[in-house]
């Protein structure tokens, strides 16, 4: 839940960081979204997978901030085959339903992510479901990349998903989500195997 | 007043002619017609917000997308006569690179216009000629040889036009201006037969730019009479054939959900129309026409919206995309989420068009205060509990098991006693519920509840949403 008070706080938070010196300037001189819980910010332009238990309320915190730093003339979507995503629980999490359209795509859903992608009408874009194999992601990859738009992948990526550009692991760290680089940590994992 | 006028020396369709004029609506409300030949635009008011050379690109633009392959001479003048007899007689008219001739240096011949210039008069257009050919026997050969002309005994020395022009040349009897009305129906066609060869079947590159201009032209109309289009219709024509039965066309109806006037949204919307009447069934020979109608309109937005921002802009691109994704998905597939003050989770949003109007972020008391999980299931899922264990039995892959670490709760939901109990799931001869957060040893929080009355089944769990 976001009060008023906190709210303020995530502004001043993202205000002062030094990390993000220089990532509040105008859209279209800027290459990566502020973001308080990955100071490196998120690529626009690029899909970005977010995993683990914590994925969700990350890619919420995401658009409750770009919605902020927008000063509600940010539009995001959240599309899915069949919506799960809950809106009165979006509210308490600081989301304005005024500018957040969900789209329920069922068959057509791969189709309609890449429309959502391509309109450049949306700032943010929350993909939840999986899509259907690695041609459908490089779509979407060069739908995102046209419209620079900042694409969030929640659902699991198929088999030789190249396209994805960054993948954060979301985990629970004392009620809060932490965010780790899983590309940086796949070499690791794989030499304790 | 400063008036524009589009001449063109081949004459217009009639048509063309009522398509342009109803696109030149878009900057003033006075507009006129010369029979088949000259639009005239009233520009005074328009001039002072956008600046004379933005007006004249503007009209240009309009000329080439309402009369295409027609050259149209664009005059400018402060009254309708100069307007003409500039589009008619000075070269600038034409490029409108060159400076326009100053107005003593314009020839004899243009008082013909300044005579008549809503219309040919026979009668007015003789005597004219008349009282032409008498100044040029004098040796008069421009406008400012006719200015300069001694002002008395005007009346008596070449007639009483001669009087007329004169006034209206100084700018001192004006003209009274025609009223234009739009036609009630607006509808634009295309021919998409070959020029040459008048051969049917265009390619796709040729189908799409002939889509275009047809969006372009019904637009600008639209915009002309502050409209956005709210419902189209495509009738697409097929190739005859001699001695074979003539194909019916087809006639695709577009009902928009979101109304819409910029042509690259119609267009892509009507692609989207043609694309899948295509995919469901074979086009029966080449195509050789189409005709867009528009069949529903609603207020459109303020035409001189460019003065402050883009936001009509976006929120018409917005209007575009969400068409397309309700023509394709289906009603009720693509909305915007309404709370409502209901208890039951299922039912404390509903699904609408348009966006909710703003509201504060969270509610301060009542079950808003209360958290709520980011995900909710549709259908609540069957649980089964072993020891710590929490398993969905979905079969093969789908089944999920959870170890529960801590459980808080619980919190009774369930519908006011005036209610009675519905057919929703799990919620059968059962009012109320109870609600637990379950945390797990995988991260995630489950929102799981029991029905009240269920310790007879065993006290069956169902998982509604969860936290993650």
């Amino acid at each position: 839940m976001m009060s008023e008070r906190s709210r303020l706080q995530v502004l001043q938070g993202l205000a002062q960081q030094q990390d993000l010196e220089g990532a509040f300037v105008a859209l279209a001189e800027r290459k990566r979204a502020p973001f308080s819980l990955y100071p490196a910010g998120l690529p626009l332009g690029a899909l970005t997978h977010l995993d683990g238990p914590a994925a969700t309320e990350t890619a919420l915190r995401c658009v409750a901030e770009q919605q902020l730093l927008a000063g509600g003339r940010c539009q995001a979507a959240w599309v899915e085959a069949r919506i799960s995503a809950y809106p009165p629980g979006l509210v308490q999490r600081g989301l304005d339903l005024a500018c957040l359209l969900f789209v329920e795509g069922e068959a057509q859903y791969p189709w309609a992510v890449t429309e959502l992608l391509r309109s450049q009408a949306f700032r943010v874009v929350v993909v939840a479901s999986a899509l259907p194999d690695a041609k459908s992601l490089r779509r979407l990859q060069l739908a995102a990349e046209g419209a620079g738009v900042l694409a969030l992948l929640l659902a699991p990526l198929p088999e030789e998903a190249w396209a994805v550009r960054t993948r954060l692991r979301c985990e629970w760290l004392d009620g809060q989500p932490l965010l780790r680089d899983a590309a940086a940590e796949a070499p690791r994992r794989a030499e304790a195997v | 007043m400063s008036v524009a006028c589009l001449y063109a020396p081949a004459g217009l369709a009639p048509a063309r002619q009522q398509s342009l004029a109803e696109a030149c609506l878009r900057l003033s409300s006075q507009v006129a017609l010369r029979g088949g030949e000259a639009v005239f635009v009233e520009l005074a008011g328009s001039q002072r917000l956008f600046g004379e050379p933005r007006l004249r690109a503007g009209l240009r633009v309009l000329a080439r997308r309402l009369a295409p392959g027609q050259p149209l001479w664009l005059g400018w003048g402060a009254q309708p006569g100069e307007a003409l007899a500039r589009a008619c007689h000075d070269p600038a008219a034409r490029t409108g690179a060159q400076a326009p001739l100053p107005l003593s240096a314009m020839p004899l011949q243009s008082l013909q216009a300044y005579a008549a210039p809503f219309g040919e008069d026979d009668e007015v257009r003789g005597q004219v000629q008349a009282l032409l050919a008498a100044l040029a026997a004098l040796g008069l050969r421009s406008l400012g040889d006719f200015m300069g002309l001694p002002a008395r005994g005007w009346g008596e020395r070449f007639g009483p036009h001669a009087a007329v022009l004169r006034e209206r040349l100084e700018g001192r009897m004006a003209v009274a201006w025609p009223r234009f009305s739009p036609a009630q129906r607006l509808e634009e066609s295309a021919d998409l037969r070959d020029l040459e060869t008048l051969s049917s079947g265009p390619s796709d590159e040729s189908l799409r730019f002939h889509l275009k201009q047809l969006c372009d032209r019904v637009a600008a109309r639209l915009r002309g009479r502050g409209l956005r289009a709210a419902g189209l219709a495509l009738t697409m024509s097929f190739e005859h054939l001699r001695q074979a039965e003539d194909a019916p066309p087809w006639r695709l109806e577009l009902p928009l959900a979101l109304p819409v006037a910029e042509p690259s949204q119609l267009r892509r919307l009507l692609q989207e129309l043609m694309e899948q009447a295509a995919r469901k069934r074979r086009l029966p020979r080449p195509l050789q026409g189409l005709a867009l109608a528009v069949t529903a309109t609603a207020p459109g937005f303020n035409p001189q919206r460019e003065a402050f921002g883009s936001q009509e802009d976006e929120q018409e691109a917005l209007n575009g995309l969400q068409g397309r994704l309700i023509a394709r998905l289906g009603q009720d597939r693509v909305f915007y989420a309404q709370l409502r003050q209901r208890h039951l989770p299922e039912q404390a949003w509903v699904r609408q068009r348009l966006p909710p109007p703003p509201q504060p972020v969270q509610p301060k008391a009542g079950w808003g205060a209360v958290p709520r999980p980011s995900r909710l299931l549709q259908r609540p899922l069957l649980l089964t509990r072993a020891m710590d264990w929490l398993v969905y039995w979905g079969g093969g892959a789908r089944t999920r098991r959870w170890r529960a670490l801590d459980w808080q709760g619980p919190e009774r939901i369930g519908l006011p006693w005036w209610e009675p109990a519905g057919p929703g799931p799990g919620l059968v001869d059962s009012p109320a519920r109870d609600y637990w957060r379950v945390r797990t040893a995988e991260g995630q929080d489950l929102w799981v509840y029991s029905r009240q009355g269920d310790e007879a089944h065993g006290g069956a769990l169902w998982l509604q949403g969860w936290w993650g």
